[in-house]
């Protein structure tokens, strides 16, 4: 393999051209780039998703979700988590999670927010009068809160744009469940992802593969989506009463050392 | 990065095992009256079974980075960026890895030093004075220099999250 590699710059240096020769011998042998590595239909397809998902006033979306933590030696370990989002724009929400580790309920009226720990009968609640994509913002800037599947409130959005895109392209169709998809696959910043769009007439993100390549590791995550676009719940849906004998607790906001 | 960590690692962290505090009502929310009732867990839909994870080795929980969960978030999932003293802002990886990260807290208690009681060691329950507080989304209780996590039925005590 070393050799190999050096042979061309021996030869060169044979040739009495050492200095010309190594400098272009690489470039000679580097595969070609595409010609543009951002793919405009595909672009166009997460736009299009985008913009359906904007247009949706209320939603139910479920989601089953495999996350993955790496070791201090490179190991990885894999979990599962649960959660289903109830949507109804432009400002409200109400959020079910559930893990090994913990169950929360997030609950959003327009007006306040408030994350509910049902193991410990405690609540938390702020102000807040964003609509759903500054809600997910800004709760994740201020109190580190993430809310499940928060891009579906951010694609479509100057929240998510797609000029960071550095790689896009079609990688054919799959099934999700019995539903055809589009599949597509994206490269930007520390982040690979693929996303599965159905095909049809509802272009509705089905399944979502996140690999971050930050870590050497690239821990990995896999979402899949479940849609009801007739969800069942209504306005007193958003409201949070906290249940008997629970505990209001502080709301301490995000610190940076 | 991780000669360092393994390094600091080797201390008492045995009887160290995070999760476990999914269903069951601790003990303070116990002692403060409700006992958790079904309407507590009107989302639920998971069993009212226990997770146990006494026997989890403590590796496990030095954990260095996780996955990322959404596309469009800045959040930074390296757990333990700086391995010294600041052990994270975004201490979790995401809304489905809830928990305050061992291998930071064993760094800062290796430094700092700051708690009285032993980073790791769990109790049946907290003194009255503590005070629970909501950061990051996790709960903890904190009892002045002291705090401690929900962990089952017990608490474990961590490294002050701020």
């Amino acid at each position: 393999m070393k050799l190999a590699r050096f042979a061309p710059v021996l030869l060169a240096m044979a040739l009495g051209a050492p200095l010309v020769y190594a400098q272009t011998a690489p470039a000679a042998s580097a595969a070609q780039p595409p010609a543009n590595p951002v793919d405009p239909a595909t672009i166009q397809a997460l736009k299009d998703m985008g913009a359906f998902l904007q247009t949706l006033n209320r939603f139910r979306a479920s989601t089953t979700l495999t996350g993955e933590r790496v070791l201090a030696d490179g190991q990885k370990l894999m979990h599962t988590a649960s959660a289903t989002v109830d949507a109804e724009r432009p400002n409200k929400l109400r959020a079910r999670l559930s893990s090994a580790r913990s169950e929360r309920e997030l609950v959003y009226d327009g007006k306040t927010f408030t994350i509910y720990f049902p193991a410990q009968k405690y609540y938390s609640s702020v102000a807040f009068s964003e609509p759903l994509a500054g809600l997910v913002s800004k709760l994740e800037e201020r109190f580190g809160v993430q809310i499940p599947m928060s891009d579906l409130f951010e694609w479509g959005t100057p929240a998510a744009p797609v000029d960071k895109v550095e790689s896009a392209m079609n990688a054919g169709q799959d099934f999700i469940g019995n539903d055809l998809c589009d599949h597509y696959a994206f490269r930007q910043g520390n982040l690979d992802w693929q996303i599965w769009i159905e095909s049809g007439a509802r272009p509705l993100p089905r399944k979502l593969v996140i690999t971050n390549r930050a870590d050497d590791a690239r821990p990995q995550s896999v979402s899949i989506i479940e849609w009801n676009l007739k969800p069942p719940f209504n306005a007193s849906s958003f409201k949070f009463t906290p249940p008997k004998g629970a505990t209001k607790i502080e709301f301490v906001p995000v610190k940076t050392k | 990065m991780n000669k360092a960590f393994s390094r600091l690692l080797v201390a008492p962290m045995a009887a160290l095992v995070l999760a476990a505090f999914a269903l069951t009502p601790v003990a303070e929310a116990a002692r403060g009256g409700g006992g958790g009732g079904g309407g507590a867990r009107a989302g639920g839909g998971a069993s009212a079974r226990q997770v146990d994870s006494s026997k989890a080795d403590a590796r496990s929980n030095n954990v260095r980075s996780t996955s990322t969960n959404n596309v469009n978030s800045n959040r930074n999932t390296n757990v333990n960026v700086d391995k010294n003293v600041n052990v994270n802002v975004n201490h979790n990886g995401g809304w489905d890895n809830d928990y305050h990260p061992v291998a930071g807290a064993i760094v800062v208690g290796a430094a700092v030093a700051v708690t009285a009681a032993a980073i790791g060691s769990t109790v049946a329950t907290v003194p009255a004075s503590c005070v629970p507080v909501n950061y990051g989304g996790m709960v903890y209780q904190q009892c002045g220099g002291t705090w401690y996590q929900p962990q089952g039925p017990q608490f474990v005590v961590v490294n002050p999250p701020y």
